[in-house]
């Protein structure tokens, strides 16, 4: 690791400030990405700015619409949240499935969305609620926020404050983990909101990073079961080939998982 | 540091001397050393290690053994030829040595065979992954003798290898073992302690260097990869009669162990069976990749996927049950093994009859499953030895009639050190508690070849028997003299006490004789022994063996195991519930321990079995973090793993004992693979057992 600058700031806007002043800011959440792409050295700050601890940016607030997970919320405390349990059980089985007990006791919510790593779990809940993610300067549809491989539509120095998630009428995650790093080889998250619209979105897959799925999406509209995807065949172009596994792996996982998360929903 | 600073007739190598302590002149693999720096902080350090500008010619790099072997190949080792080698390697161009086994008459067994099968196995590298990294710790006193610290399997191969490559005579440099955070063979030969030794020598400081999980990964050793072929003729009714092993191993930038580990996985080609006409040979090629080298099994478990794999098929195709298969052409006692030295204890049957029992095997090993999966049991045998090279102890008895036990093994966590102090109480008759055992220093210790080969229990047990044995009698004398008596009227009572046989109170205390010792009369209690295993590998009259490493391998052990494998169908992910391992152990001299090692085993194969493999992107290492490189952790560790101890044992051996540190690992892979075969149908033939690589293979039977 290189040598950096340590900030820990009280407030949004002191952080904002900071990051404003220095040459090459990042700012630090959970610190599960950044911290080894550090120590590999493929990151070299001059300021770590750590907002895990500004006053209020952590919690939990559960609506009959909505659930708002503030951005520096871990893992850990969605996983056992009995009013994310109730709302969108899902979204607790997702948490807790996270890397391992040390990843979720640091991770964050807003560090994971804030990343964008291609094979990320949050993003697939993100872009399958159809959720909200808050900023310090505004609210940003999940459509339009993902833009590829750790690329969103945040700009330089904005802080994402929450993630704001409909509350669906039926939801379900499965992933397939890679056994090393237990990031998802694949994951697919289905959600049928209360307007009666499906969504489903898979992390791990793409080369572009989270997507939708409109063929699975179109299928379960007309016929939410498992056996509806049981013909269909998923596309391998534009799927990730790696040390991990080929994209027609992936694309097996695709049908797969897909099933396995309608089976969670119900 | 550069390569400038070692002279080139330097070189260090177990087997070939064909390495410098850095890279000189050329750069043969991507991670070798070019060049170090010490300095008074790690930052300086670092930022000096920036600074440093290497003028590369690029050659072509060689990265397969077919490459490396092919016509105008670009030669790794030039000078190869003048190497000082220990046996006869026939080393030509990139061809680093080869070796070949030879027992009656090949052709002759195709003739008698009723079917023949045939089939080609890969295996991947694999990484040895100590929790410790290696690391080394090397200081210098005013007249110039320096002491190194270090992670090792051997403070005596630390030696060597230092004084080789530096040119040092052996008595200017002592070496040191802490704590070890595990080996499995890659802290046996040298890693980074040249490197700090000079640095150390230039600097005339201390000087550290632990190497990051990356670099560990990059630059010390790996499992070798193997491509086999074997060939196997069978009588219908289940009677191997012919085995014909054709192996290509890629060793990497160094030959290191390499050479030990063809000769040994040929040895064991055969496996514990009757087969009279055999024909094993191998050739072993060096690559620009890191060099690669010893392993836990040695060679034996990609040896073991191979030929066990192809038992299974076999039976499937004769109809036969695979366990009575194996039970039909198993060795015994007395048999001799291929090569021709006699096996004298064999307790393999009764291994087979545990885990057949225990798992309750049926000839149908298909076994009920969930709708998506598929689920079957699979077995395997395999054996290893136990012994190799030399050891000795020095048992000494200290003033209070205590004992310290000093024998230069180095316990790697596997438990040695409680192993040999319970040898050592027991032979002196005293409470554990009363015997401290020292740590291996090449000042002080007897020399001892390294925890590796399965040895330490076999080998150095023997020894702290001879040298226990030595005090016993050295105490007999004393005690002769004080209690007026002959020295074949005493024995050793429990707690520390020589007394007269039958005459309960006449008895002087080992405090008492060893004051007398110290202060008035024949001088300290000190007892020694040393060996070195001698038994021939080779008999010339049963078999014909041409660039064999070793004359001289230890004792037999041996393991059967049954898992209960099910396999995801719409995955391919394959998992263990539950695995039996019985280990012929000889003798367990601390069961808890030996149970330890057959599970330890069990998982780190479980890994070769499954997800461990290190992927090469060109020349580069791709996956050298635990990001990329899987390992089984508990989630992937069956629910119910059961080692079962056999006893049979050896008359060699300290209280009968053999081996336990390698035995477990070498089935595992073999016995997966054999029950996913059982479980779906489909045969793979290549290691590891991916879910990718299990759905591609299902796919296609599901095409056929």
């Amino acid at each position: 690791m290189y040598e950096t600058t340590y900030h820990r700031p009280n407030s949004i806007d002191e952080a904002v400030a900071l990051f404003a002043k220095a040459s090459e800011p990042r700012y630090l959440a959970g610190g599960h990405t950044l911290i080894p792409t550090m120590k590999q050295r493929l990151a070299a700050p001059t300021d770590v700015i750590d907002i895990a601890r500004i006053p209020g940016l952590s919690g939990i607030e559960v609506s009959g619409e909505a659930v708002t997970i503030k951005a520096a919320t871990t893992h850990y405390d969605v996983a056992r949240s009995d009013a994310v349990r109730k709302a969108i059980p899902a979204l607790c089985m997702l948490a807790g499935d996270i890397g391992d007990p040390q990843v979720r006791y640091r991770g964050t919510i807003g560090g994971s969305i804030a990343n964008n790593d291609p094979s990320a779990d949050y993003p697939a809940a993100v872009l399958a609620l159809g959720a909200t993610i808050t900023t310090n300067k505004r609210g940003i549809a999940a459509d339009d926020y993902f833009k590829g491989l750790f690329t969103t539509a945040l700009e330089d120095g904005e802080i994402i404050t929450a993630v704001v998630f409909p509350v669906p009428a039926k939801a379900g995650y499965a992933k397939f983990p890679n056994p090393a790093s237990r990031f998802a080889l694949t994951g697919v998250f289905v959600a049928k909101l209360k307007s009666g619209a499906v969504r489903v979105a898979a992390t791990g897959a793409s080369q572009s990073g989270v997507m939708r799925l409109p063929d699975i999406e179109r299928a379960l509209a007309a016929s939410w079961s498992e056996a509806t995807l049981d013909k269909m065949r998923i596309s391998a172009d534009g799927l990730i080939a790696d040390v991990h596994g080929p994209a027609a792996y992936r694309a097996n996982l695709i049908g797969v998982m897909a099933r396995r998360a309608i089976a969670a929903a119900g | 540091m550069t390569g400038d600073d070692v002279s080139d007739a330097n070189r260090m190598g177990a087997f070939i001397k064909d390495e410098h302590a850095i890279a000189k002149g050329k750069v043969r693999y991507i991670g070798e050393p070019v060049a170090a720096v010490a300095a008074d902080t790690e930052a300086i350090a670092r930022k000096a290690t920036q600074l440093i500008d290497v003028q590369y010619e690029a050659l072509p790099a060689v990265l397969t053994p077919e490459e490396a072997l092919a016509p105008r190949a670009s030669v790794i080792h030039e000078d190869a030829a003048s190497y000082f080698k220990v046996f006869d390697t026939g080393t030509v161009g990139n061809l680093c040595s080869r070796t070949e086994f030879r027992e009656g008459n090949i052709e002759q067994g195709w003739r008698d065979s009723d079917r023949i099968f045939e089939a080609s196995y890969e295996t991947q590298p694999q990484a040895h992954l100590s929790i410790e990294p290696c690391g080394a710790l090397a200081d210098i006193d005013p007249s110039g003798r320096i002491t190194l610290w270090s992670a090792n399997q051997s403070v005596f191969r630390v030696q060597a290898n230092v004084c080789e490559s530096l040119g040092l005579p052996m008595s200017r440099l002592r070496c040191l073992t802490p704590r070890v955070g595990a080996g499995f063979g890659n802290k046996m030969e040298p890693h980074v302690q040249p490197i700090v030794v000079l640095l150390a020598m230039k600097a005339k400081r201390p000087v550290k260097l632990i190497l990051s999980r990356e670099q560990d990964f990059e630059m010390v050793r790996a499992r070798h990869p193997f491509k086999i072929k074997v060939k196997t003729g069978v009588k219908n009714d289940g009677t191997l009669v012919a085995r014909e092993v054709d192996v290509l191993l890629d060793g990497g930038s160094f030959a290191d162990d390499s050479p030990g580990v063809l000769g040994y996985s040929l040895l064991m080609s055969c496996g514990p069976y009757r087969i009279p006409h055999a024909r094993c040979h191998g050739r072993l090629v060096y690559t620009n990749k890191m060099r690669f080298g010893a392993f836990r099994g040695f060679g034996v478990p990609q040896m073991t996927f191979a030929t066990e794999t192809q038992l299974d098929e076999i039976a499937h195709a004769l109809d036969m049950d695979p366990i009575e298969l194996r039970r039909k052409n198993l060795k015994q006692d007395g048999d001799v093994w291929f090569g021709g030295q006699t096996i004298h204890s064999n307790g393999l049957s009764e291994c087979l009859d545990k885990v057949q029992s225990a798992s309750g095997w049926t000839k149908a090993q298909k076994r009920e499953a969930t709708p998506h999966t598929s689920r079957a049991l699979g077995v395997a045998c395999a054996a290893h030895i136990s012994g190799l090279l030399s050891t000795g102890a020095i048992v000494r008895v200290l003033e209070d009639g205590t004992i310290v036990l000093n024998t230069g093994a180095v316990d790697i966590g596997q438990g040695s050190n409680t192993v040999l102090t319970q040898i050592c109480a027991d032979a002196l008759r005293v409470p554990v508690d009363r015997i401290g055992i020292a740590s291996p220093d090449t000042d002080g210790s007897p020399y001892n070849w390294g925890t590796t080969a399965s040895r330490v229990t076999f080998m150095t047990g023997k020894s702290v028997m001879g040298a226990a044995g030595e005090v016993e009698t050295k105490l007999k004398e004393h005690a002769s003299e004080m209690l007026e008596c002959s020295v074949d009227d005493l024995e050793l009572l429990p707690g520390g006490l020589v007394g007269l046989k039958g005459v309960p109170d006449r008895a002087v205390s080992f405090a008492a004789i060893s004051a007398r010792a110290h202060w008035a009369a024949g001088g300290p209690i000190v007892g020694t022994h040393s060996w070195v295993f001698d038994q021939k590998t080779v008999d010339p009259k049963r078999a014909i063996v041409i660039g064999l490493p070793f004359p001289q391998i230890g004792i037999f052990s041996f393991n059967a195991l049954v898992v209960d494998v099910e396999v995801d169908e719409t995955t391919g992910k394959c998992s263990v519930n539950r695995a039996w391992s019985a280990c012929d152990v000889g003798r367990a001299i601390n069961p808890r321990m030996v149970e330890g090692q057959i599970e330890g085993g069990f998982v780190q194969g479980l890994g070769f079995a499954l997800v461990e493999e290190m992927i090469w992107d060109g020349a580069r290492l791709a996956n050298p973090t635990l990001m990329d490189y899987k390992i089984p952790t508990f989630q992937e560790a069956p629910k119910l793993l059961q080692p079962i101890i056999v006893e049979s044992p050896d008359p060699a051996g300290p209280f009968g004992a053999k081996s336990v540190g390698e035995i477990g690992i070498n089935s595992v892979a073999a016995a997966i693979t054999n029950a996913v075969n059982a479980a779906t149908g489909v045969q793979l033939r290549k290691l590891p057992l991916t879910s990718e690589r299990v759905l591609g293979a299902l796919m296609e039977r599901g095409e056929r």
